[in-house]
């Protein structure tokens, strides 16, 4: 693994009994998420999916990338910077931005982020850990 | 049952009722439903709850006590995991705010993390949870 590799790509489609059902996991049953009469009345026309619903993209991408080392000793800052909305498709993507020795072990920095089809990045991260 | 407040009116510094959370198959299975199932794990040891399941149900457990507006936004997470959870482990979570502050019409509210294995008190997770809440009559 080196600097410029690619992680897998996960695409994944936003619904709404998608994002019901990560609000009825996550306990957050906020109506922006999962009522669409008033989600229609905000600023986003419609019910928008939770930053950590795209957060749980992320993190899946890095369980492909780099399995249990990800689950067990990782760091990632996450910023949710647009709203996915139900019929968005999403595309997961990273990209290893460096590889250092840190005693005996490779430290893995990425980017990943999560861009729908019209461009717009919904949620991006910095992830590092040891594998 | 003492009335949950409203997540504007707590100042930094604020604790959160220390709650625990089972990350039982059941529990993860409902994740897992709605992310996907690429995020689980299998070693040796047997099974790993994904990441993304750790962070979501331990802040589940902080923000059931408290009311969020209805157009809170979550925009950010900050997450260092700090060893693994294997599925059927109980963590105990404690949170407090980190910081609340309001510019221009939107208040931003940091929620700091912390969670730790329910017996061994060994820590596992600590984060940090930032909210962006619109100001507005609507809100109160």
């Amino acid at each position: 693994m080196e600097a410029g590799d690619k992680l897998p790509t996960l695409v994944k489609d936003v619904s709404t009994p998608s994002i019901t059902e990560y609000a009825k996991a996550s306990g957050d049953m906020n109506p922006l998420h999962v009522d669409e009469k008033y989600g229609a009345t905000t600023q986003f026309g419609s019910n928008i999916a939770h930053g950590m619903f795209m957060f749980g993209y992320l993190s899946e991408l890095l369980t492909l990338a780099f399995g249990a080392d990800w689950a067990a000793n990782a760091q990632i800052r996450s910023r949710f910077r647009h709203p996915a909305r139900p019929g968005d498709r999403v595309t997961v993507t990273g990209e290893v931005k460096s590889v250092m020795d840190e005693g005996g072990r490779a430290r893995v920095r990425c980017t990943v982020e999560c861009r729908i089809q019209d461009g717009n990045v919904v949620a991006a991260g910095d992830a590092s850990l040891l594998v | 049952m003492t009335e949950r407040p409203t997540i504007t009116d707590l100042p930094a510094g604020w604790k959160f009722p220390p709650g625990s959370v089972e990350f039982s198959r059941d529990a993860v299975n409902q994740y897992n439903a709605a992310v996907g199932k690429g995020g689980e794990v299998a070693t040796p040891d047997g099974e790993i709850a994904p990441a993304g399941a750790v962070v979501t149900l331990c802040n589940g457990v902080c923000l059931e006590n408290v009311i969020l507006p209805p157009r809170t936004l979550h925009i950010g997470q900050d997450v260092e995991i700090l060893g693994a959870i294997p599925i059927g482990t109980t963590l105990d979570v404690r949170a407090e705010i980190h910081s609340s502050q309001e510019h221009r019409g939107v208040r931003i509210v940091a929620i700091d993390m912390f969670a730790s294995t329910a017996f061994e008190g060994a820590e596992r997770f600590v984060g940090r949870a930032t909210l962006m809440i619109p100001v507005t009559d609507e809100e109160a």
